[in-house]
């Protein structure tokens, strides 16, 4: 099969590879439909994160259609249209009976290596380097998915492809990070990123009641979504300070939550970010947490932090100013098993169509190319959806 | 060279030297490993007296084959095939003792368990004798307890070998 494969940082390809097999009597195979970029997958190709091999096929947000079947599968049919979430569960421990799915004790292959990292394994992931499993991605004709009636959710006919897409990862990412934040109605809301995460964050907080929602970004376009999502805007290039627009915004008090949307690879404006740059580069640091540091510091006393982007090593993280604001800190990979079938309702009703993130429309074959557009913005890419 | 370009280097390098013993640290240490397993202590027991469950949990890095009564025979998949003779000692059912046949050996997989709290399942701790069999030490030890909980828990341990690769990298 075709794969758009990871040789090293800043060093993709379409290659051909192997196909996916039944390994365990779980396991299903799905043909891939859609599959999408995520900023996430960025940090690997830039060398922030380490773990990939030469070769690995990644991706990990997709849908498609169920090929063929394990033995031990009692639901999932072949032929049906399925989206699946990033993270891998099994349904069966501690934590996926918690619907903690993606903190699931028994799905990474490779928990060994991970464990010195975080002290406990998390869940396996699709395409995201070994020490998170290993698992080949979803950037591929067919993938291989473990507890295929735990992890694949039929897709129904009122869902487009392109909708379900997002609902693999991007929608229960940012639905979570609103979830995390205990809205009550009317409370104000402040998200900063306006990727997908940030966008699908910042509409879930209007469903789950928030008054007010503010995204907070640089580029225009993605302003003019967060926009149509029903969000208020701050351009942060094109004013003095977030923190005074903020407190104006909200008589002083500041968001009473605040949705971090970006991650290790923030950008923000002045001295911090020639700052953290240096660092970075110089591996002093893996992370630029500008915009972290400034969500702890907006948000209201006895507000919540809720922190959606991805970090490693994080310079200067603001703990007195959590601790002293009496902050609640909130985070986690996405649980998706908990939130798809909901997503779905929401589609029919018309409260939510994540297609509006896809602005590039590929095939897999230009994947190198998907991955250029994705990592630098260019022409108004917030997602490419590659079919392959 | 300029400063800037050396003082990168430099710590680039450091940063190699001090990823290289944490990876080391994480492969050769042998420590205490222990693990919560969501069933009760006589099945989580009964795994680890089953040559065929056994096999089926370490069947990534090692193979286990009966070697008659209470005994087996363990066959590391690495450092040219290392075999592991041990009787099967059960301690009431609190310990299961993996010990050596070779009484001046002192190799030996010690697995103690107890009642988790909170209706959690079972507790199990393994402590590893060294020098030998020095492999199943540190990640090895903790790989064995993760896989026996998820056959345990769902009836098959994660596995990614014959992943799909655009190389022939070990998976």
């Amino acid at each position: 099969m075709r794969a758009l494969v990871w040789n090293g940082v800043n060093d993709l390809a379409v290659e051909t590879v192997d196909d996916p097999k039944i390994l365990n009597p779980h396991d299903v195979i799905v043909q891939v439909k859609l599959t999408t970029t995520c900023g996430s997958d960025l940090h690997f190709i830039d060398g922030y994160i380490p773990g990939m091999r030469a070769g690995d096929v990644f991706g990990h947000e997709f849908m498609g259609e169920i090929v063929e079947v394990g033995r031990d599968i009692s639901k999932t049919q072949v032929g049906t249209r399925v989206v699946v979430p990033s993270f891998i569960a099994c349904n069966s421990c501690w934590y996926c009976d918690h619907d903690l799915y993606s903190l699931c004790d028994t799905t990474n292959p490779n928990a060994e290596l991970q464990r010195p990292i975080l002290g406990s394994p998390t869940a396996g992931i699709y395409g995201y380097t070994h020490p998170f499993g290993g698992y080949a991605g979803s950037h591929a004709q067919y993938i291989r998915v473990p507890f295929g009636d735990v992890n694949c959710f039929a897709i129904p006919d009122f869902v487009t492809d392109e909708q379900a897409l997002f609902m693999s990862d991007a929608v229960p990412t940012g639905y979570m990070g609103a979830d995390f934040c205990d809205i009550a109605g009317g409370d104000t809301v402040a998200v900063w990123g306006a990727g997908a995460v940030g966008l699908m964050a910042a509409r879930s907080a209007l469903l789950n009641g928030a008054g007010r929602v503010i995204s907070i970004d640089r580029i225009p376009e993605r302003l003019t979504l967060a926009d149509q999502f029903g969000a208020e805007t701050i351009n942060y290039e094109e004013v003095d300070s977030v923190q005074e627009v903020l407190g104006e915004m909200t008589g002083g008090r500041g968001p009473d939550a605040v949705i971090e949307a970006v991650g290790m690879e923030g950008h923000s404006t002045g001295v911090q970010q020639v700052y953290d740059r240096a660092k970075q580069v110089l591996r002093l640091e893996t992370d630029r947490a500008a915009p972290l540091r400034e969500a702890i510091l907006a948000c209201r006393k006895g507000g919540v932090v809720s922190v959606l982007g991805d970090y490693g090593v994080t310079d200067k993280f603001p703990m007195g100013v959590l601790m002293n604001k009496g902050l609640t800190l909130r985070t986690a990979q996405q649980h998706g098993q908990r939130y798809i079938p909901q997503f779905f309702d929401y589609v029919q009703q018309g409260d939510l169509d994540p297609s509006l993130l896809i602005t590039h429309d590929l095939s897999l074959e230009e994947g190198v190319r998907a991955y250029d557009l994705f990592k630098n913005k260019s022409d108004g890419c917030i997602r490419v959806a590659l079919r392959p | 060279m300029n400063v800037v370009d050396t003082a990168k280097e430099q710590v680039k390098h450091l940063v190699e030297v001090v990823t290289d013993k944490v990876t080391d640290a994480a492969t050769t240490q042998s420590r205490i490993q222990a693990i919560t397993i969501g069933r009760p202590r006589a099945d989580v027991i009964r795994l680890f007296q089953d040559a065929e469950l056994l096999a089926e949990v370490v069947g990534d890095f090692a193979e286990v084959h009966s070697g008659g009564e209470g005994r087996l025979r363990w066959t590391f998949l690495f450092d040219g095939g290392v075999a592991w003779d041990c009787v099967i000692v059960v301690e009431d059912d609190i310990r299961v003792r993996f010990v050596d046949v070779n009484p001046e050996r002192t190799a030996e997989l010690t697995l103690d368990f107890r009642d988790a709290p909170q209706d959690r399942g079972t507790e199990v701790t393994a402590r590893v004798s060294s020098p030998a069999p020095g492999t199943l030490t540190g990640p090895l030890a903790y790989k064995m307890l993760y896989r026996a909980r998820a056959v345990l828990l769902t009836g098959e341990a994660p596995t990614i070998k014959d992943n799909p690769s655009a190389r022939d990298s070990q998976r």
